[in-house]
């Protein structure tokens, strides 16, 4: 962990974010923070069925979780939402091009649990409990995910 | 960096081996120390001479050994009780301050009465979630607003009386700010109110007399002070000590024990039950022994400078937040322009320097102070201006790369 963490690819979507903002007419958000650090994300998300139209990101955050917010948003949109519950640690960290230590990791990370609490939300209205218990164990983060989602009452009954 | 403040700072960094590291290939500049400070060979050294010459189990049985070690155990309370102006039988050993802020807080709550709690907006999260849990459905809890970041003022602390206990910390983990302890405590204590006085952050920087502050309970912990971890102290004034039972209950702590009941030892073993923690408790001996041996004052007059040479370093910096003033604890919690504390944390550690960067296990005073997390330097007796500067390059730095 050095700073070469700060590349210029995520100077980039630091200093200029993709989709920051509150998403009017969002079908559903999905609220995180790290209380260790004070990083505070949600996302927004604009669905078209079962497929992620628009995603936005709003909060305060370090450039590490910026910046991985932002990439995120690019990366989920126009995704089916199957496909995008499949996006993981692998592919986050893929795109930030970094390997953080385990203090920034919780930063990198952080936008794609606000993400996934957006979906759970969104897939938790319509689906039954066999699907449920599919997302509970969507992927390695996923199973947390959702229990998160339960405890908001959003996925399981 | 040669003398500074009459004392040898070469001499002083010799004692703590750690410092000789490295961090990302840097030498290691530690300036986190109102999380831990780091110990010096003279604290190890007393740890384990106690385990290789005199380990047995204090208060238990008497075999030579076990005199030896209760002997030595009560050295140690004797030493920190004369460190600040108490009476050994008002030492009470705890694990950490935040236990002895637990302790106090259901003593408070269950035996002296208290309905009413007043905290403060300043408190560290122990100083706030140990009164939470006591008060349940018992007691009452308010909290003074902070002003500006400035101490608490007495004329915003009102509305004390016999049922009430006014709690704060003698000075702010995050601000650096020293309370006027004994001016509160006075105003306490003509109001009939107890006061219990977090001093994990005074302890270590001032000498503290806790007769002359007037305080019913006074907490800290060693390991900021140059001791080790695992042990801390629970000051309970010996006109309430006397009144007090034992939050928890064991052997050792008894005068007698009957199936129908128990009649507990005097203050302060019936505090403590079980074995307690002897080797910590020599090791806290010891850095007060080192403590003293440089002196307090020429401790404080060194935290000032560095204190000092950092403010004047960032205000030529420009674009910095301070928040506080921490002259007399070494503390400097700030922001750089809209940057986050954890990126500006990370350009300091990568350049081996250990800052600071969150809440500070202090969210409701992040919340006063209206941002998410601050940056913080804290000083001690090993620090050098040298470190000062390279904390101020990191600042640079990250300024340049993420503004």
């Amino acid at each position: 962990m050095n700073e070469d963490m700060y590349r210029e690819n995520i100077l980039d979507h630091y200093k200029k974010p993709h989709h920051q903002g509150k998403l009017r007419g969002a079908s559903c958000s999905g609220h995180a923070t790290n209380p260790f650090c004070g990083d505070d994300i949600t996302f927004y998300l604009k669905m078209d069925g079962n497929n992620v139209e628009e995603a936005w990101f709003d909060g305060h955050a370090c450039a590490i979780c910026t910046a991985s917010a932002s990439m995120l948003t690019d990366e989920v949109k126009g995704k089916a939402a199957a496909k995008a519950r499949a996006i993981g640690k692998e592919r986050v960290l893929a795109l930030l091009g970094v390997s953080p230590g385990p203090t920034r990791l919780k930063c990198a990370l952080l936008p794609l649990k606000a993400f996934k609490l957006a979906l759970y939300s969104h897939l938790g209205k319509k689906m039954g409990g066999k699907e449920e218990q599919e997302i509970g164990e969507a992927d390695e983060g996923g199973a947390e995910e959702a229990e998160k989602g339960s405890a908001n009452g959003k996925v399981n009954k | 960096m040669v003398k500074m403040m009459g004392f040898d700072i070469e001499k002083i960094r010799e004692d703590f081996p750690i410092l000789a590291r490295r961090v990302n290939s840097k030498p290691l500049a530690y300036l986190d120390n109102a999380a831990t400070t780091q110990k010096p060979v003279a604290v190890l050294d007393a740890m384990r001479e106690y385990y290789e010459n005199s380990n047995a189990n204090a208060h238990r049985g008497g075999n030579v050994l076990a005199e030896e070690a209760t002997e030595i155990y009560e050295n140690a309370r004797k030493r920190v009780a004369r460190f600040i102006g108490a009476a050994p039988s008002e030492i009470v050993f705890t694990r950490n301050a935040t236990e002895a802020l637990n302790l106090s807080a259901r003593m408070c709550v269950e035996q002296l009465g208290a309905k009413r709690i007043l905290l403060t907006e300043m408190e560290h999260h122990s100083n706030i979630v140990n009164w939470q849990l006591a008060a349940k459905g018992k007691a009452s809890i308010d909290h003074l607003k902070m002003k500006n970041a400035s101490a608490i003022r007495k004329e915003d602390v009102v509305g004390l009386n016999a049922n009430s206990v006014f709690s704060f910390t003698h000075a702010s983990n995050v601000l650096g700010t020293l309370n006027d302890a004994a001016q509160l405590c006075n105003l306490a204590r003509k109001a009939g109110a107890h006061t219990v006085v977090d001093g994990a952050q005074s302890v270590p920087h001032l000498k503290v007399d806790v007769h002359s502050m007037g305080c019913d309970f006074f907490a800290f912990s060693a390991h900021k002070m140059l001791g080790p971890t695992g042990i801390g102290v629970l000051y309970i004034r010996k006109e309430i000590a006397g009144h007090l039972e034992p939050i928890f209950g064991g052997g050792g702590a008894i005068e007698s024990v009957q199936l129908s009941g128990t009649t507990f030892a005097a203050a302060p073993q019936k505090f403590e039950p079980g074995t307690q923690d002897v080797a910590s408790a020599v090791g806290l001996a010891a850095a007060i022994d080192y403590l003293e041996k440089i002196g307090m004052n020429a401790i404080e007059k060194h935290v000032a400078a560095l204190h000092g040479a950092c403010m004047d370093g960032l205000k030529e910096e420009g674009g910095v937040e301070i928040y506080g003033n921490g002259a007399k604890t070494g503390i400097v919690s700030f922001n750089v322009g809209n940057l986050h504390a954890h990126d500006v944390g990370q350009f300091a550690s990568d350049g081996g320097v250990m800052l600071r960067a969150g809440h500070h296990c202090c969210q409701p005073l992040m919340k006063s102070l209206c941002v998410p997390a601050t940056v913080r330097a804290s000083f001690y007796i090993y620090n050098t201006k040298g470190e000062v500067e390279r904390l101020l390059a990191a600042v640079k730095r990250a300024k340049k790369v993420l503004a």
